[in-house]
């Protein structure tokens, strides 16, 4: 236990027995899988409309995305900072939910076979779910943002002040930490991923603050937040390749490592 | 016909790692994810009892490790709990055998206590967990499992003459 904790050399057993387990899941999922099929040949028609329609909203702000992506680019260029390279974004169905009240994560049907690899960030149509610890040959496993061992960097958007958001455990709650009293954190904020840690890409929606409370007696404000992401829901999953070398040892060196204060820096300019 | 008799063994493991495996559809009460049974360590402490000199320590180190990688805890965490409810299973079988249904679901539950406070010491070093006494729940579940538990696995070992 203390091998696995410590160090990584047990990583090839864990990959081996979580290509071994994964069929299990399956087995135990195919109840829910069979009623999202049934309930999906019910809804087909209503879903095909509102797809539809979905559909031609998404190219629309698609094209005007296009236009604006082209313009940052060429003002990054004009400003000599790197260009973000978007990766591409690799689908994968969930096929397993761990059923552990205490910690929070699923089993993908996609591993090491379609480019998976550990630490990938997985998001959803809403936001982001977390990041694969594990691969296996056809399977890894995702852990949430709500894991209690789960901290994700973040940047408020509305003031770029950076944080870190810690899972609870609790499926409908984050925490900002180590937030000083002083720190310019409201009700309503939207906390986008900063990518300091140079694993998830910057400028995904995580969260929603719902609560910022002072503690008589507390040096730091409690900060409650609601995930975006329809973490216990979706089914189809997006995970994000490997951001193009050379984008992170630029922010490295323009940026002060955020990560490694424990959130408590100063606020964004 | 007869099965060799680890071919039967293992099918009932199995069968307990599937329901370790299962879920609850999104939305059930938190509570009921506690209540769930260490369906692995029942099973296993039913062979320990019954066939000592097939199913040991060994056999629980396998099943832990398994049940380890399904749920994504620390290697080694479950393993080593299992290895406890071997343990406590093989140095007392000759009693239990001797012992009441009612008797042996209160050795079921201290084994399986055991082994979960084993499994929670870990958790707190390595996530921090914090005490609650869920933790001892799966433990009493499990042993309000263990009479019919005991009876469906009697009879599959009357059923393949595993002795």
């Amino acid at each position: 236990m203390v091998a696995d904790h410590q160090t990584r050399w047990l990583d090839v057993i864990r990959s081996a027995l979580v290509t071994a387990t994964a069929p299990l899941y399956v087995v135990t999922d195919q109840p829910y899988a069979a009623t999202e099929i049934l309930l999906g040949y019910v809804r087909l028609h209503q879903d095909n409309l509102s797809m539809r329609q979905q559909l031609l909203t998404l190219s629309l702000e698609a094209q005007r995305a296009h236009a604006l992506f082209e313009e940052n680019e060429r003002l990054r260029a004009l400003l000599g900072s790197s260009s973000r390279v978007e990766g591409r974004v690799l689908f994968a169905e969930v096929i397993g939910i761990v059923p552990d009240p205490t910690a929070r994560s699923l089993i993908l049907g996609k591993g090491d076979l379609h480019g998976v690899f550990e630490g990938q960030p997985v998001l959803d149509s809403d936001g982001l779910m977390g990041q694969v610890v594990e691969v296996g040959r056809h399977s890894s496993r995702v852990l949430l943002i709500t894991d209690p061992t789960h901290v994700t960097p973040v940047l408020v958007n509305r003031n770029d002040y950076r944080a870190l958001l810690h899972g609870t455990g609790d499926a409908a709650r984050l925490e900002l930490r180590h937030v000083p009293e002083t720190a310019d954190v409201r009700v309503d904020d939207l906390l986008v991923t900063s990518g300091l840690d140079g694993r998830f890409p910057s400028g995904y929606p995580v969260a929603v603050v719902y609560s910022v409370e002072l503690e008589p007696g507390e040096p730091f404000l409690s900060i409650r937040a609601r995930p975006l992401a329809q973490l216990e829901r979706s089914r189809h999953l997006g995970l994000v390749a490997r951001p193009e070398a050379g984008v992170l040892p630029d922010m490295l060196l323009t940026v002060p490592p955020a990560g490694t204060t424990a959130g408590e820096d100063e606020a964004g300019p | 016909m007869k099965f060799p008799d680890t071919l039967v063994i293992w099918s009932t493991l199995l069968l307990a790692l599937l329901l370790t495996a299962v879920r609850l559809p999104v939305g059930t009460p938190e509570i009921l994810a506690w209540l769930r049974p260490e369906w692995g360590a029942i099973v296993l402490l039913y062979w320990v009892m019954a066939v000592p000199q097939q199913v040991g320590m060994l056999t629980a180190w396998v099943l832990g490790l398994l049940v380890d990688s399904l749920t994504g805890t620390l290697l080694g965490l479950h393993a080593l709990g299992f290895v406890l409810v071997a343990f406590v299973g093989l140095s007392m079988y000759e009693r239990l055998r001797m012992y009441s249904l009612f008797q042996q679901a209160l050795i079921v539950f201290v084994a399986i206590a055991l082994a979960r406070l084993l499994g929670f010491w870990a958790d707190v070093l390595t996530r921090g967990a914090t005490w609650t006494p869920m933790v001892l729940l799966p433990a009493l579940t499990s042993a309000l499992l263990w009479p019919p538990a005991f009876t469906l696995l009697r009879a599959l070992r009357r059923r393949f003459r595993i002795a």
